[in-house]
């Protein structure tokens, strides 16, 4: 391995906490008076104003203060911990710093636009979307995103993609902070980031356990600060956790299970985290002016007309922020696409393909596909918010049933992109770990393709109470309770596969057993809720909230866990702590189903979802508010198991012990590299041989890497069955 | 054809700094193939949009052709024909700008992009014209009514896709100044990569033009009518002309 | 090899009665023990009970036997420490995967059938107006109005003339309904003036913030100031001027031109004009759990649902209407009394004026249900009883009794 040739000259500067602590005041101080100046020169401060608060009086305390302050401290650290030629060079730093010169850029464009239409020059909601979409485009600039690309555009060479600066981390913790195009720093970008939203999201559901632990207010001030905590929680979860992570461990683990040296497209999979990145920072930066409050769902017209409080403001940021999500989602789908379809090692046939990168396969093609209409749903909301026209509009003709079928067009296809990778993956654990071939290779992976294309014909199903059609129920009903067949072959597999098998009990294969349960569990309320009749009875209720925890928490949630610490030894080279990660499943296996069990009692009994108080319930229903309570008890264990997962994953990841390559005797490919991986992955292409969970065959092996022996020959072999070779990417 | 280019002895050759070469295993260039996905989600986002107009249409209870009507009544249909023409031939000049590539023809390829680049932006233009005169005339904006929110979406989607389409193009044509492209396979991917986004534009906007501007403006399109479908068959036999003469692209 | 067959059943019965008892126990017990689901109030709900008992059942059983078999290779298929050997290789039973395919199909068609029959019993005459004269069609009509955050309701009969005969009665605010009758429900979203609703509760909130008097107590709430849908041509054609109404006077505001006299009248009396042009109410859903149905209420479109309550309510039964579709801040408390009571009863109760209502409520008339037929003069009974629940709001049959 080379040495790094070039040390900038920053990145051996040592921290400086005296001079950092100076610059994060320094910067608060300067976006204070920026602003300042900005509110005066604007006439926003009421000089006569009878406030004897100063701070009131100059604005200073708002929600667009905090947001304000925080980025000029942040920039004011940085500096003053990077030294002056900061803004140099690409990077993070002068992402954010551009992220300011963007959104100004963006604010001015439109009120010159509007300016030359006749229109008032300021308007909030056309600014805050043309800003944040120049933000946006500035802050890639800033990252160095568009540079290859300009540079193609221009006629130039590309000199990044011969020379492979900016791929790979070997400079250590500082390459994952540039526009690496590695995958595998890549999926450790996403890994961390997305844990990192999983702990934000997992604070706003303690937020909300802690109001619902008993009746009337006591947490929260009112019910629309419950609603805000209730849906940032849900959106957290779905679209800057589930989604992604399993772009994260797909990142990482696909392309080396295919035997490919990275993706189809490096640079558009690092485009992809850092607009993930820059979609989740606008979600989240609209908590401090107050965010959306009309549930991750975001049903016109709640969303698309001003709620009882003013939402509108927040309500764009999510607008924006799922559009950046969502594209983040295509581009990496597309990638996942390509690379699976064009990048197989030699011998990798479709029919070899470890169950995961199956998974993944037809998660892509779902989100490639269905993504696109949630976006046009919340184009149409935002329409519908800053231009006023009249998607949900029922004075004007606007039909409000519409949002909810476009909406579900997509967003049940997505609850499949939520478990589908999920389900490949308990495969690759489960085999590996019980030592057994899966149980019907080609019907888990044809059941795979079947849930995913049922999954386009029953988005109805959420809408039995919404007063549609009537007569689409019976056959999204019949539809729905399909589903329960492909998705029963894979639970067959999966039980069969542990017959006759050598369970290890090791930590990954804990999880996947607890996913046997709770999916299990999940999969069979999922039956009862496709039953119109009984549907219209829990609708909107918590049983319905013990549905999806049961599938999105007990299926998708535990697979995750059972890949991170499967991969664990791969992606770190190090060992977790087993006994830690014993304690952390049983905290949220145990913790799990205390929580979310007692919500079917609760949903059937009567208590609609969504509330942030049930006082009239429980005086009618005392039943109600003990569960509420032992729910409560439930979130603080899980809230626990994660802190455990948090401290493991750290601690283990600087001092754990070496793992070796192949702890686990896995014979897919990605086992047969070093842990971490080498650059890239494969000192030779690899050649596939053989089925990717041969265990109990003597001898049997899924893939020779290159320089074993039997090498050569198998790759004569393979290559005889090689398509023509399209042409290289064109310059 | 570069068939097995990487054989068994290239494979030995590498180093740490670079990948080892990728054997594909699909006959499809990568980038045709990620621009055929993106496509596919394009497909997606416009049936979205389609899918709300299909509600209000078929589910609502208002009718749409009133709405249509009202267009029909500010915009000559003559002027939405001719317009639609344009965008639709700008399909043909492309296709022979790769025609021209392919036969290596230089400077036919850089007057057929040029004339596409610049049908395309006669159209937005037109287009634009059209909203201006939509919202000036007869105060028809986005927020009349559910049908002009459609309306206005659809057609400013659509917009948007040309202006992107028209940078690419403009990329495409600088490019071709300074020398690129050529008639090796792997020279040109790029160029049909484009192309083909642009025939998707062209033919995203036939579903446009028939579901927003054609109903209830049928009888009054009268004449107009003629000169539409028979541009259409026009356009359609020019496409295929080249190679009914046999001076299409040369098979590889 | 018997023996291990015999094992597994063991396991798979021991699973099922673990899980059984998990599920069926626990909300039986101590101050949970309201059960699974709440009382029952319509006949309708009888069967969906049955449906729901039945899956519940079917999925204890397929939970067990999955989990049973999960259960037994846990224990009995675990690697000894230390042993490194690889399990059988048995690919698949192409057998097996028919008959797991074969036999779940047959549940789920099984499943869809009943359920829809039962939907289509519950639903007579509903949505197929042929069948509109039918045994189980409905016989009488409640508009349901949902506002944020409130319900309001009217009574009418099928030909949709007003019970009472008052067209313009105001909207009673509870639920009261017939006992035995089928009850068809229009439920829709309030619109135009009835964002007054909204903006009450935004100005309660911020009174409460600053614990000034709330100057909206006066306003009866639950009313719904305006009835609209856009089903023929004038209504749509004055829905469209109103809001292009609306529209042209923010722009004016917003560009800060001069109103003149009428647009400045609008302009300050009428709140929504302030706001966005759209000012229609979002979704909500009319539910009552005790009758185990629910339709959503949405803005410019009619929904239906339809339920035979079937007994009279007693004062213990404080059953509600409750929004089940998140609606905003004040979704948790958009909730109301609602009542069963006989039909001589009901008589005497919907051709009261708005006054007279205000005892005969929901709390009232449960307490008048407990003297049955004895009720004497019905105006006379209530004021007492009234009088009797101000004094103790925990009065009992008993104390009702006693009292008369």
């Amino acid at each position: 391995m080379t040495a790094p040739t070039t040390t900038h000259e920053s990145t051996g500067m040592p921290m400086r906490p005296g001079a950092g602590i100076l610059g994060l005041v320094a910067g608060w101080v300067l976006a204070a008076v920026v602003l300042t100046l900005f509110r005066i020169w604007t006439g926003g401060i009421d000089w006569n104003g009878s406030s004897s608060d100063w701070r009131a009086m100059l604005g200073l305390t708002g929600g667009d203060f905090m947001l304000v302050s925080f980025l000029g401290a942040l920039l004011g650290l940085l500096v003053a911990i990077n030294g002056r030629d900061a803004f140099r060079r690409h990077g993070l730093l002068r992402a954010l710093a551009m992220i300011g010169v963007g959104y100004a850029v963006g604010a001015a464009v439109t009120m010159l636009i509007r300016t030359a239409f006749g229109l008032v020059p300021y308007s909030d909601g056309p600014v805050i979307v043309f800003g944040i979409v120049f933000a946006y485009l500035f802050y890639v600039a800033g990252m160095g995103g568009w540079q290859a690309w300009f540079w193609y555009a221009k006629g130039d060479a590309t000199p990044e993609h011969e020379d492979h600066s900016n791929h790979g981390a070997r400079r250590g913790w500082r390459d994952y902070f540039i526009f690496n195009t590695d995958h595998k720093v890549i999926g450790l970008q996403y890994l961390v980031a997305v844990f990192f939203f999983m702990l934000i999201g997992g604070a706003l559901a303690e937020g909300v356990r802690a109001e619902l632990a008993n009746p009337e207010l006591q947490f929260f001030a009112d019910g629309s600060q419950y609603n805000q905590a209730m849906s940032l929680h849900g959106v957290i979860m779905l679209f800057l956790f589930i989604i992604p992570v399993f772009a994260g461990i797909a990142n990482y683990i696909v392309p080396i299970m295919l035997g490919a040296p990275d993706m189809a497209y490096p640079r558009l999979n690092a485009l992809s985290f850092w607009t993930f990145v820059f979609g989740g920072a606008v979600f989240l930066a609209s908590i401090p002016i107050g965010t959306f409050e009309a549930g991750w769902t975001n049903y016109a017209s709640l969303s698309s007309s001003n709620g009882p409080t003013e939402v509108g403001l927040g309500q764009l940021m999510w607008l924006m922020g799922i559009q950046l999500v969502g594209a983040s989602s295509i581009m990496t789908a597309i990638n996942f696409i390509v690379t699976i379809v064009a990048m197989r090692a030699p011998g990798m046939t479709m029919w070899r393909m470890p169950l995961f990168v199956w998974g993944n396969l037809t998660q892509a093609l779902l989100i490639t596909f269905g993504t696109p209409f949630v976006a046009g749903s919340q184009f149409m909301v935002m329409f519908d918010l800053v231009m006023g026209t009249n998607f949900f509009n029922a004075m004007l003709g606007g039909d409000p049933i519409s949002y909810q079928h476009i909406f579900w067009f997509y967003s049940h296809p997505a609850v499949y992109i939520m478990i589908l990778p999920g389900f490949g993956l308990i495969t690759d654990v489960i085999t590996t770990h019980a030592r057994k071939p899966a149980f019907g290779y080609r019907a888990l992976a044809i059941s795979t393709i079947g849930i995913g294309f049922l999954g386009f014909t029953v988005w109805a199903h959420h809408m039995f109470t919404s007063g549609m059609a009537e007569w689409l129920r019976l056959p999204m009903m019949i539809l729905t309770m399909l589903i329960a067949v492909p998705t029963g072959i894979k639970v067959l597999g999966w039980t069969a596969t542990l017959w006759k098998a050598k369970i290890h009990m090791t930590v990954p294969m804990l999880w996947a057993l607890g996913f046997l349960f709770t999916f299990t569990c999940g999969g069979l309320t999922g039956v009862m809720v496709a039953s119109v009749p009984f549907d219209i009875h829990v609708q909107d209720t918590y049983f319905v909230v013990a549905h999806f925890h049961y599938v999105l928490f007990g299926g998708s949630v535990m697979t995750v866990f059972a890949g991170i610490y499967h991969w664990f030894p791969k992606m770190t080279g190090r060992m977790f702590d087993p006994g830690l990660g014993k304690l952390h499943f049983w905290l949220m296996f145990i913790g799990s189903n205390v929580t979310f069990f007692p919500m079917h009692w609760l949903g059937t009994l009567g208590m609609p979802r969504r509330i942030a108080d049930y006082q009239e319930l429980a005086a009618n229903y005392p039943s109600v508010h003990g569960w509420n309570a032992v729910i409560t008890i439930g979130a603080i264990m899980q809230g626990v198991g994660f802190i455990v997962f948090l401290y493991n994953m750290s601690t283990s990841w600087r001092r754990g012990p070496l793992a070796g390559d192949n702890p686990w005797r896995s014979h897919t490919l990605e086992w047969q590299v070093t842990s971490p991986p080498p650059l890239f992955n494969f000192h030779g292409t690899p050649v596939v041989v053989g089925a990717p969970y041969d265990y109990g065959l003597p001898g049997a092996r899924h893939a020779l890497l290159h320089g074993e022996p039997g090498y050569d020959e198998a790759l004569a072999e393979a290559l005889k069955r090689r398509p023509a070779q399209p042409a290289p990417a064109a310059h | 054809m570069a068939s097995h280019a990487a054989t068994a002895t290239d494979l030995h050759h590498h180093d740490e700094e670079h990948p080892p070469p990728v054997i594909w295993s699909a006959k499809t260039p990568i980038n045709l193939m990620g621009m055929l996905f993106f496509i596919g989600s394009e497909i997606a986002l416009f049936g979205s949009f389609f899918m709300s107009y299909f509600f209000l249409r078929v589910a609502g209870e208002a009718d749409y052709s009133s709405w249509a009507q009202q267009v029909g009544d500010v915009l000559p249909m003559g002027v939405v024909t001719i317009n639609s023409l344009i965008l639709f031939s700008s399909s043909v000049t492309i296709h022979y700008a790769e025609i021209a590539l392919m036969r290596g023809s230089r400077g036919g390829m850089k007057l057929w992009l040029a004339l596409t680049i610049v049908l395309g932006a006669v159209f937005l233009g037109i287009q634009i014209m059209e909203y201006a005169e939509l919202v000036r005339h007869e105060s028809l904006g986005p927020s009349t009514s559910a049908y002009s929110s459609v309306f206005f979406s659809l057609t400013g989607i659509h917009g948007s896709h040309v202006l992107v389409g028209l940078i690419l193009l403009t990329v495409m044509l600088v490019r071709t100044m300074r020398g690129h492209y050529g008639t090796e396979a792997h020279q040109h991917v790029g160029f049909r990569t484009m192309s083909i986004y642009w025939h998707f534009v062209d033919v995203v906007w036939i579903f446009v033009f028939g579901l927003l501007y054609v109903p209830g403006n049928w009888d009054r399109w009268g004449s107009d009518k003629v000169l539409f479908f028979g541009g259409a068959v026009a356009i359609i036999f020019l496409l295929n002309l080249p190679r009914l003469i046999g001076k299409g692209a040369p098979k590889h | 090899m018997k023996g291990q067959w015999g094992k597994l059943a063991g396991y798979i019965v021991g699973t099922g009665v673990v899980t059984a008892a998990i599920t069926l126990l626990p909300p039986r017990i101590g101050i949970n023990g309201n059960g699974w689901l709440p009382e029952l109030i319509s006949t309708e709900g009888g069967p969906i009970d049955a449906i729901f008992w039945g899956l519940v059942w079917l999925s204890i059983i397929i939970f067990a036997l999955v989990c049973g078999v999960v259960v037994y290779a846990m224990v009995n298929f675990r690697a000894a420490p230390g042993d490194m050997s690889d399990g059988d290789h048995i690919h698949g039973n192409a057998k097996m995967e028919v008959v797991w395919i074969v036999i779940p199909s047959i549940i789920v068609f099984v499943i869809g059938i009943l359920s829809y029959m039962v939907l289509e019993d519950n639903e007579i005459g509903l949505y197929d107006k042929a069948a509109a004269q039918k045994k189980g069609a409905a016989t009488m009509v409640v508009d349901v109005r949902g506002f944020s955050f409130g319900w309001a309701f009217r009574y009418k009969t099928t030909d949709g003339k007003p019970l009472g005969g008052d067209e313009n009665a105001e909207p009673s605010s509870e639920l009261v309904l017939p006992v035995d009758e089928v009850v068809r429900f229009d439920v829709m979203a309030c619109s135009g003036k009835e964002h007054l609703g909204r903006i009450r509760e935004q100005v309660k909130r911020e009174l409460a913030a600053h614990g000034g008097e709330d100057e909206f107590a006066e306003i009866e709430p639950g009313l719904c100031e305006r009835e609209w849908d856009l089903t023929t041509e004038d209504d749509r054609a004055a829905a469209a001027e109103e809001a292009a109404q609306v529209y042209e006077i923010r722009q004016l505001v917003q560009a800060g031109k001069d109103l003149d006299e009428e647009q400045q009248a609008l302009w300050d009396e009428q709140p929504r004009f302030h706001g966005d042009a759209q000012y229609i109410d979002v979704n909500h859903a009319f539910w009552v759990p005790e009758a185990r149905l629910k339709i959503d209420a949405v803005a410019g479109l009619r929904t239906y649902v339809q339920w035979q309550p079937d007994r009279v309510t007693l004062p213990e039964d404080e059953f509600q209407v409750v929004c089940a579709e998140l609606c905003g801040s004040g979704h948790n408390g958009m909730r109301t009394d609602m009542c069963v009571v006989d039909a001589a009863t009901f008589e005497w109760w919907s051709e009261l004026d708005e006054d007279e209502r205000r005892d005969a409520s929901c709390v009232n008339l449960r307490l008048m249900a407990c003297l049955g037929d004895d009720v004497g003069d019905r105006g006379e009974t209530i004021g007492t009883i009234a009088a009797l629940a101000k004094e103790d709001p925990d009065a009992g049959c008993d104390a009702v009794k006693e009292k008369i």
